[in-house]
């Protein structure tokens, strides 16, 4: 390289290699501290960021727990869950902004896909889960957002008449229909909506067409004790018409007669 | 030190090696850290997604809960002789935006005496379902209760 010597001709440090020096040291200390303050912004957004994850997270599993209970009379938190929407500063992190949004939605039962077909004859559950959104944020873009669906108590079956059934006739004609409503009720007195109801008649040989509408209603369409020597034709008699329901793992029934003239 | 030493013993042009040394060293130094930091922030980011894939299993599992809950007939017929039902749903948000989706499976092959149980795994996934950017997975079992014991976090990714 090259040999720098100094004006008197002895060797060492010149002016120029200490500017040099000086001017490289200069550009490594600047590069060095961008990159630290970088590093420091990244680790403060770091921060941030899992405590958004944190507060959404804590909120969602409030509001679940909230939702489980009993509001002091017959209905349950989760009846009134669409007063939650609200948005405001978290009680315990009050730096982070918390936007609430609740509501009970509709699905379809089984799914979506077997469903969604079958318009307004869809077997539908309307009263079952509640669809909740949490978005935590410092008020600016930086947010963390989830959503997840909250299902309704359980509560149990009121003690008696637990199910009732509904019969729009007690007397019909041969090939005559009629329809059948079944509803189950909890120990609050409400009625435990979306209940599925399983439907049989007895006796079974008697059976005519059975057309379940929404999950608790049918409509029986008659033509119980034919004969088939000449085709259909209905002897006098009596039907029982059973609808049984689970809830809370427990199996109820209720059945009516209905005589056939 | 050695600056003075080799202006003593007079070897031109060390400072310079020993500033680039230094630079060097300080560049490494900031780049280890910046990595650090960047690779923090990218498992924040990461925790954050898979927050919201436990959120969709939660939700897949409280869907299929109700409906055992409460139908009879629930899982079809057919597919409780099979023992195995399973279905998907998308999940939007309030604005109507697919958030994700949960896949949902309804083992009822011990919903007979005496275990009477049925078993719910519930998978939540962000993003493209073929190419999740996060999976996240509950189980839990149906007792003849209807209460839900052995309710555990699976492993997500």
């Amino acid at each position: 390289m090259f040999e720098l010597r100094s004006c008197n001709g002895r060797s060492g440090v010149s002016l120029v290699e200490s500017i040099v020096a000086i001017y490289i040291l200069t550009g490594a200390v600047l590069t060095v501290f961008l990159l630290f303050d970088h590093g420091l912004r990244i680790s403060g957004e770091t921060s941030r960021q899992s405590k958004l994850v944190l507060v959404a997270q804590r909120r969602l599993e409030e509001i679940r727990a909230w939702a489980a209970t009993l509001s002091g009379g017959a209905a349950s938190n989760f009846d009134n869950i669409a007063s939650l929407t609200a948005t405001g500063p978290d009680p315990k992190d009050g730096d982070v902004t918390v936007d609430v949004r609740a509501a009970i939605v509709t699905i379809f039962n089984p799914d979506t896909n077997s469903e969604s077909g079958w318009g307004a004859s869809a077997k539908t559950m309307v009263h079952s889960v509640a669809k909740v959104q949490v978005k935590a944020s410092y008020g600016g873009s930086e947010n963390v957002t989830l959503v997840s669906l909250i299902r309704e108590p359980a509560l149990t079956w009121r003690s008696g008449t637990p199910l009732t059934l509904a019969t729009s006739a007690s007397t019909v004609s041969s090939l005559g229909s009629f329809s059948n409503t079944a509803q189950g009720f909890s120990t609050t007195g409400a009625q435990i909506q979306d209940l599925g109801f399983r439907w049989h008649v007895n006796p079974i040989d008697s059976s005519g067409d059975i057309k379940v509408g929404h999950l608790d209603d049918v409509t029986y369409t008659n033509r119980f004790f034919n004969s088939w020597t000449n085709g259909y034709a209905s002897q006098p008699g009596t039907l029982k018409l059973q609808a049984e329901a689970r809830y809370g793992g427990v199996m109820q029934n209720v059945s009516c007669d209905v005589t056939n003239q | 030190m050695n600056a003075v030493k080799a202006r003593k013993t007079g070897k031109p042009g060390f400072i310079l090696v020993a500033v680039l040394l230094l630079s060097l060293l300080l560049f490494v130094v900031g780049i280890a850290f910046i990595s650090k930091r960047t690779t923090q922030y990218s498992s924040a980011k990461q925790a954050t997604t898979a927050a919201q894939a436990l959120s969709l299993a939660e939700a897949g599992f409280h869907d299929a809960w109700v409906k055992v809950a409460k139908d009879v007939n629930f899982p079809p017929v057919g597919d409780r002789s099979q023992g195995i039902f399973s279905y998907s749903e998308d999940l939007t948000d309030f604005s109507g935006t697919v958030v994700g989706a949960y896949t949902v499976t309804i083992d009822t092959s011990y919903d007979t005496a005496p275990y009477n149980t049925v078993l719910i795994t519930s998978t939540g996934t962000v993003g493209p379902r073929s190419s999740p950017t996060a999976v996240s997975s509950v189980s839990g079992e149906i007792n003849s209760t209807g209460s839900v014991v052995n309710y555990r976090y699976l492993e997500g990714r």
